[in-house]
């Protein structure tokens, strides 16, 4: 059985274990008051095997990447990255997620890249709207995207061909 | 002198006026780019946190395209796209090992041999007489966000918690840039789409702030930064600070009509503050 700090440095490579506490990463984060557990405590479960209490906070969907906690970690920890890896845990191990609403954006964003080769910015848009049931109150500012011509109705395809072969190929080391 | 150049997705849709003045202010430049072909997206942020190895390899394979043309540097003005495309190739030099799973995903030996190029980076050397209008003292601040100079080692892209080579572009050209401590912080990200309570927040703080140290004009050089800052002032009740592209005001200062600079395309009207710009 692995322990959860083991799985973080399978999946990113990054050891929880030498953090100190210092909570810089917490003091620096954008989004800490909303966060059930700030980065130091996520930090801090981690080191204590605590998984399950992690996995389904809101605090790994509501990480911005803004890679502050990175950027000023006295130990070098990348804890964005750690970040990634208990959402990519929390998606492989089917917890509920704590925001429901990012998984989705991400598969959305996943079926952009598959399908179209880039992110269809009206289609994601959109359906995200529609998904928040904020698509009617959205109207007005879609109108004036589109009015703009700052949103292409119909998407470009790109190479989508590639992308697939990547994804094929990628799937032989990580489960997408 | 002649670049490669990826636009990203963005640059193509939302962020149409920061291509058209970007191409603008090139050809002053005497700089020619040339679209990458067959170019794809570059799996941004959201794809990190479904496989690291997807979010490196993908980039991989767009820069594997340039390498192959024997060219050794592209230029990417998109924020986020600058980002991934760094990351990954930070990503392959650390590690022999993943390099080789790139090396398989995109069936191409890559020597990681292109180097990657930030507009602001090349733009910084803004020889003076080229400026035929200089601005007039308008006050500005720059607004780096996130993704140009986080993290530092990876991005290798001025100063992390300070950075200035927005700041002295837009002094070079005659605004009045003013000294405030939200350049780096959050703009909102993608939770506009996904915790609208959360992105109302964050994108609200960098608006107040930039009103309270005095701001007429928000200077930007990312597309999702300038969609977040331009298009919900109205809906939040903001103050109307028009977010203008960097290269848009490097445009004005070269006499490029606002037109073409697509001014026009902007949520916030900006035709008062840069009249008060081109008054000198």
């Amino acid at each position: 059985m692995h322990t959860l700090s083991l799985q973080i440095q399978d999946v990113v490579g990054e050891n929880v274990n030498i953090c100190y506490q210092c909570e810089k990463c917490t003091s620096g984060c954008p989004v800490s008051p909303e966060m059930e557990f700030v980065p130091a405590q996520i930090m801090h479960a981690a080191q204590l095997n605590l998984k399950q209490k992690i996995l389904g906070a809101n605090s790994i969907w509501l990480c911005a990447s803004c890679e502050t906690c990175t950027t000023r970690c006295p130990q070098g920890i990348d804890i964005s990255a750690i970040m990634d890896a208990l959402r990519i845990i929390a998606r492989r191990e089917k917890v509920k997620a704590g925001v429901p609403s990012v998984p989705v954006f991400y598969n959305l964003c996943l079926l952009s890249l598959r399908f179209v080769g880039c992110i269809y910015e009206l289609g994601v848009a959109g359906y995200m709207r529609f998904r928040t049931g904020a698509l009617l109150e959205d109207m007005p500012v879609a109108k004036e995207f589109i009015k703009r011509g700052k949103i292409k109705f119909f998407p470009k395809f790109r190479n989508v061909g590639r992308i697939n072969r990547i994804i094929s190929r990628v799937k032989k080391y990580e489960s997408i | 002198m002649k670049y490669p150049f990826y636009p990203g997705c963005s640059m193509h849709s939302s962020a149409k006026e920061y291509l058209d003045s970007f191409m603008a202010i090139s050809r002053y430049f005497g700089v020619e780019l040339e679209e990458v072909e067959g170019w794809t997206c570059c799996a941004p942020t959201a794809m990190h946190g479904i496989s690291p190895l997807l979010s490196t390899a993908i980039p991989a394979s767009n820069l594997a395209s340039i390498e192959e043309t024997g060219q050794d540097s592209v230029m990417v003005p998109c924020a986020a796209c600058f980002s991934r495309f760094k990351c990954a190739t930070h990503e392959i030099a650390k590690s022999a090992e993943t390099a080789a799973k790139v090396n398989d995903c995109i069936a191409y030996d890559f020597k990681n041999s292109v180097s990657i190029l930030h507009p602001l980076e090349i733009y910084d050397e803004i020889k003076h007489e080229l400026v035929i209008k200089e601005l007039s003292k308008v006050n500005v601040v720059a607004y780096y966000g996130c993704l140009l100079t986080r993290p530092p080692e990876v991005k290798q892209f001025d100063d992390c918690e300070n950075p200035q080579s927005m700041d002295n572009i837009l002094r070079k050209i005659g605004l009045n840039v003013l000294d405030w401590s939200f350049k780096t912080d959050c703009c909102g990200a993608t939770f506009n789409l996904t915790n609208k309570a959360l992105f109302n927040r964050l994108t609200g703080k960098i608006l107040d702030e930039a009103q309270l140290a005095g701001a007429d004009i928000i200077a930007v050089a990312c597309p999702l930064c300038q969609v977040n800052l331009d298009s919900y002032q109205h809906e939040m009740k903001k103050p109307n600070i028009p977010v203008l592209y960097f290269s848009q005001l490097i445009g004005l200062a070269y006499g490029i009509d606002g037109k073409e600079l697509g001014l026009d395309r902007h949520f916030v009207k900006c035709e008062e503050v840069i009249e008060v710009c081109l008054k000198r």
